[in-house]
């Protein structure tokens, strides 16, 4: 690239150019160049060749700090739970959960929980994981401190108290509904008091310590993290010695990565490339739920967000529910994830293997079939106004990928099928960045945008209640609010399941949030020489990874 | 000699605090990044919090301020998401940067050099048209896309070369050819006009006609002095280097500073964006000024402004 | 340039040729007597030409998708015996019909961008130089300054933060391209203002700003020519390694540097969609590098080389 044609202001006086110049400078270049060839070729780590069972899980990124309670990146959290143990965590098979830091632990009344700790359990540097520690862990991710930013998300804890050393009891505001789920929440972590005040979050970010069954040996920050195996661990040594997450963004990089053996498990593979893996010895596919959701959300209101100052005139044809209507029944959902590759059509915003999913009514595959109906969609939009064929003009504004990826593709073919009932559809692609700033966050969202999302239950009512001051979700109903409600305090399960089954009611007919599919993680793992069960909630850890064979 | 150095050092101030402001508010045009740092289901109140975390509820003038008076410290501020120093981030990455250039550079002197005063002597021959033409090719080429038919051939076909990484020699291989062409096209280009130039002096002439074989007028008297101008055209090339780099790294998931710089961007981690651009600016200036200090050691007549 | 300069150069053979020609005639002339020359406009009138008539010789919609016959390779045919000569993509798109109908993009920016950054670059430059003294010192510390910052880099910078469009782009590409313009420029009005006929036009009571543009831009104008012809190449060259990043040019939009970043995802198995469009990037800048070395020997053997 040229950058300019003389920026050094060397002006080489013509008639002393003449002369020579001395040899030394071509022999400079000359030495200069085999130096750096040498080098080049010499230096580079060498690959660690021992006995020890390795391995290497391709990361597609990022991967943030080591420091567990200051950030809320799922996919860091896979990789912090081998170094990091809960009090306690959800069981792989997503049957209940399972104790970890704790022994033992149960609900003493509607609002106190207690945990019984392990006697003599450690932190990889020897500091004990005892009551007071549990305190300390709690009592940091529910305050705002610097820029640590999960505290509302445990802000159903009113306080931690150390009965004794081996026992606390976590006491909630109001009886909580789904504790277990939001106490093995993101943040959850628990780190050494002791180490962490004596360092400070800088350091601890280079050297973290946990307690988890993994110890980590070398950091390459975003790029490659190595644990091994510790003996100490209160349940046992893990069984591979060794596990690595090496960050690989491109997917195609990783297949080839994982042909030539480099590494020995992915996720996502690429739908061309799953045929050839499957055929290679020695690799095998999995698939099971990503835990990621995708949907489009409608604009339903005017006020929120940015929108009143980014488009002060303009008034979303989706502010009529029967226009919403019509592009519910418009879109064909088995197209759809089909188009995406690895995708299972729904129309409710909970994974199916969560019973409040109603997998039957939600995920059935032949009601999803017929509730594609462009004829219907085509009679919701005569009832909104438009005559046949003259349908309003959608914004639909979509990132390139997307997590659980394929954004660009499902939205380009949405975008024809709204068109053949009808809708003039203006399609915006954007990289995930921008799309955040622009639309998402903003709350710039004109008619349509996608939205991917994680699929637990445990959150999801709050988000659609009146006074969530999130962007995107104003579609505020007093009813569906009460139903709301009643979900988050009732700790019986099948109560609050006939709860669940009136919530989603709501949610079909008022129509905000369009579902689409379910996303598929179809992975690939050398089998040669390892075997994993994949986890029910999609978390990529590998706590409970076995040699094969044995 | 001294004053020139002086005066050039001087320069170098001006040029780093010119580079400081275009970063900064660059980076800035588009309002802070908070927004993209936090996850989705904040409230309107965490998000206040982060952004007075940051300073970014200071107005813009005073985060400059702030910016420089640390960074003439060599803090240049935390990264927002690894939540260690951003120069410490840098500097991690810096070797593995260098190595790739460097060996890129030694690809493209190597091959380079020798091709284009081929190419100089045999004009309009044969072989001219045909280093020509690969060179203006190389030059032609996407590098990326050179780097991803590499990958095709190299790893997922003849499985001989790795996909990813730095973890072993051979890794260097395929991003360094892949740096390297660009950089050799360009390089064979200049020492091919380079050396017609000087051929065509009258010095050159002078020496063929005193009967000094052809071998010897090449490489005393013509080489020494194309010279100069390859020298600076390389100096200007390592720009070319380190920005080819940003792309290349990527493509080979190579752990240098580029790739942490698209990793950044793309998540608007700015200070780290900041501390890299700044540092890409610095070594570009540095190496640049050393070429124009080792001409003034290697041949005193050499005038300077 | 002075006259001395114009009759080293292949211009001056312009006065060689017969009178009775018409100008284009004597420079088609010109242009057939060099290999390179004819081998560069060739390509590059090639894809402008691609660029304006592209959906009247596109064999297929590029548009139009068949999910059932997605990662077909070169040369598939359809149930309906249609055929896909280049193969087709992650949405069963036709591959040559979306390279031919991403040849607009790559010409509207490289000729758009490029008519931006000269401009703004001739007229830096022109200032810089012609008014000389503090302002010359401080506009050049300035171009140094963004000098030192990858020209790459800076505008990946840039469109990571601003997001970039289509039109977002042009603009970032024409308003980073001018810096390497400025210096270039500056330098040559630095030494076309010591000329004899300049001072004479000086002598004659000509105003400043009439030597200016009368005397001086037109003979800086063909320096910038032959740069600009680099630029269009280089700048081809940024636009699809920024799509290629995720940082350019939004889909729908068609463009090579888009159906790489594409094809990326599935180059284990889908070669051809990464192999084609490089193809067409290099092609097409090779025309424009053939076509710009041509134009330099032509009319400024002052720059030969540098760029």
């Amino acid at each position: 690239m040229p950058i300019g044609l003389n920026a050094g202001s060397a002006n080489i006086d013509s008639n002393m150019q003449k002369k020579e110049i001395t040899v030394k400078t071509a022999r400079l270049f000359l030495l200069v160049s085999l130096v750096a060839l040498i080098g080049a070729l010499a230096i580079g780590p060498a690959a660690a060749q021992d006995d020890m069972s390795e391995f290497v899980f391709a990361h597609s990124g990022p991967i943030r700090p080591m420091d567990a309670h200051s950030h809320w990146y799922g996919s860091t959290h896979w990789m912090l739970k081998l170094y990091y143990d809960c009090l306690i965590w959800r069981s792989a098979d997503g049957s209940g959960y399972v104790a970890e830091a704790a022994q033992s632990w149960e609900s003493v009344d509607d609002t106190t929980w207690r945990f019984h700790m392990r006697e003599g359990a450690t932190f990889h540097n020897g500091e004990p994981v005892d009551a007071a520690a549990v305190k300390w862990n709690i009592d940091r991710v529910r305050h705002p401190i610097g820029d640590i930013p999960l505290y509302q998300q445990w802000a159903f804890v009113k306080e931690v108290v150390v009965v004794d050393d081996l026992t606390v009891d976590i006491h909630t505001h109001e009886p909580h509904a789904y504790f277990e789920y939001d106490v093995s929440y993101n943040g959850c972590e628990l780190i050494p008091p002791a180490y962490f005040e004596e360092v400070g979050q800088e350091e601890f970010n280079r050297n973290p310590v946990g307690s988890g069954p993994y110890t980590l040996v070398e950091l390459s920050e975003n790029d490659r993290y190595v644990f091994e195996a510790w003996d100490d661990y209160h349940s046992g040594r893990p069984e591979v010695d060794r596990v690595i997450y090496q960050v690989i963004p491109e997917p195609s990089a990783q297949v080839a990565a994982l042909l030539a053996g480099q590494i020995d498990m992915m996720t996502g593979v690429p739908v061309p490339d799953r045929a050839a893996l499957e055929g290679t010895e020695g690799i095998t596919l999995l698939t099971e739920s990503a835990n990621i959701m995708h949907h489009y959300y409608a604009r339903v209101d005017t006020e929120s967000g940015a929108f009143p100052e980014t488009f002060p005139d303009y008034q979303p044809a989706t502010l009529d529910i029967n226009v919403r209507r019509a592009i519910t029944h418009a879109l064909d959902r088995h197209l759809l994830a089909e188009v995406h590759g690895a995708a299972s059509p729904r129309l409710a915003r909970v994974c199916s293997y969560y019973p409040e999913g109603f997998a039957d009514k939600y995920a059935d595959p032949d009601i999803i079939a017929e509730w594609y109906d462009p004829d219907l969609a085509k009679e919701y939009l005569a009832k909104a106004g438009y005559a046949d064929g003259e349908g309003p003009t959608l914004y639909l504004d979509t990132p390139v990928v997307g997590r659980g990826g394929g954004a660009k593709e499902v939205a380009e073919v949405a975008a024809a099928l709204l068109e053949e009932v009808g809708f003039t559809v203006d399609l915006t692609v954007r990289d995930a960045s921008a799309f955040a700033v622009e639309v998402q966050r903003s709350g710039n969202n004109r008619d349509l945008m996608l939205a991917t999302l994680g699929c637990g239950p445990a959150l999801l009512p709050l988000f659609y209640q009146c006074d969530w001051s999130a962007v995107a979700y104003n579609v505020c109903n007093e009813d569906w609010d009460a139903v709301a409600q009643a979900i988050q305090v009732t700790i019986d399960g099948d109560a609050r399941l006939d709860l669940w089954e009136q919530w989603w009611e709501y949610y079909i007919d008022l129509t905000q949030t369009i579902t689409l599919f379910e996303v598929t993680n179809v992975m690939a793992l050398n089998t040669g020489e390892f075997e994993f069960t994949p986890r029910k909630d999609g978390w990529m850890t590998f706590r409970e990874l076995s040699k094969a064979g044995m | 000699m001294r004053a020139f150095i002086v005066s050039r050092l001087l320069q170098l101030v001006v040029t780093m605090l010119i580079v400081s402001v275009v970063v900064f508010f660059i980076l800035r045009l588009s309002g802070d990044p908070i927004l993209v740092v936090a996850p989705d289901f904040f409230s309107e109140e965490q998000i206040e919090q982060m952004r007075k975390f940051w300073g970014f509820d200071r107005p813009l003038g005073e985060q400059y301020i702030t910016f420089l008076r640390k960074a003439v410290t060599g803090d240049f501020g935390t990264s927002y998401l690894a939540k260690r120093p951003a120069m410490e981030l840098v500097f991690e990455r810096l070797g593995y940067s260098w190595l790739l250039a460097a060996a890129a550079a030694a690809i493209g002197l190597t091959v380079a050099v020798p091709l284009g005063i081929l190419s100089a002597l045999k004009r309009n021959s044969f072989l001219d048209l045909l280093i020509t033409m690969l060179s203006s090719l190389g030059t032609a080429m996407p590098s990326f896309w050179l780097g991803l038919m590499l990958i095709i051939i190299f790893s997922v076909h003849l499985r001989l070369l790795p996909v990813f990484g730095a973890l072993e020699p051979k890794a260097i291989i395929m991003p360094s050819v892949t740096l390297g062409v660009g950089m050799a096209a360009r390089l064979s280009r200049m020492t091919r006009s380079a050396m017609l130039e000087v051929l065509n002096q009258d010095y050159v002439r002078t020496a063929h006609s005193k009967g000094l074989m052809q071998n010897t007028v090449v490489l005393r008297h013509a080489l020494r002095n194309a010279l100069i101008p390859i020298v600076t055209v390389f100096g200007l090339q390592l720009g070319w280097l380190l920005g080819g780099s940003v792309v290349v790294e990527s493509v080979f998931s190579w752990p240098g500073l580029g790739r942490l710089m698209i990793d950044s961007i793309s998540v608007r981690d700015n200070t780290v964006v900041q501390a890299g651009l700044i540092w890409f600016a610095l070594s570009f200036i540095l190496i640049n000024y050393a070429i124009d200090v080792i001409y003034i050691l290697l041949d005193p007549r050499i005038r300077f402004q | 340039m002075d006259a001395q300069n114009i009759h080293d150069s292949k211009l001056g053979e312009i006065a060689n040729i017969p009178e009775r020609r018409s100008l284009p005639l004597r420079l088609l002339a010109i242009l057939l007597k060099s290999p390179v020359g004819v081998a560069g406009s060739l390509i590059v009138t090639s894809v402008v030409i691609l660029a304006f008539v592209g959906p009247l010789i596109s064999p297929h919609d590029p548009m139009s998708r068949n999910i059932r016959a997605r990662f077909q390779p070169p040369g598939f045919v359809d149930t309906k015996g249609n055929l896909y000569t280049l193969g087709n993509d992650q949405l069963g798109r036709d591959v040559l019909s979306r390279i031919i109908a991403g040849s607009r993009v790559s010409v509207l920016v490289g000729v758009v961008s490029v008519l931006i950054s000269g401009t703004l670059g001739v007229i830096y430059g022109l200032i810089s130089g012609f008014i000389g003294g503090i302002l010359d010192s401080v506009l050049m510390r300035i171009v140094d300054g963004l000098l030192a910052i990858p020209f790459i880099i800076l505008v990946i910078a840039i469109s990571g933060v601003v997001g970039a469009g289509l039109s977002t782009l042009i603009l970032i590409l024409g308003f980073t391209g001018w810096i390497t313009y400025a210096r270039v420029i500056r330098g040559e009005v630095l030494k076309v203002r010591e000329m004899e006929y300049v001072i004479a036009a000086y002598a004659l009571g000509q105003s400043r700003a009439k030597v200016m543009l009368l005397h001086i831009l037109p003979n800086v104008v063909s320096s910038a020519i032959v740069l600009a012809a680099v630029q269009v190449g280089v700048t081809i060259l940024a636009e699809s390694s920024l799509s290629f990043l995720g940082l350019g040019v939004k889909p729908p939009t068609v463009t090579w540097g888009l159906m790489l970043a594409d094809g990326r995802q599935y180059i284990n198995s889908a070669w051809w969609m990464t192999a084609f469009p490089g193809i067409a990037i290099t092609i097409t800048v090779l025309g424009v590098v053939f076509l710009g070395d041509w134009l330099r020997d032509l009319l400024d053997p002052n720059v030969r080389g540098r760029a």
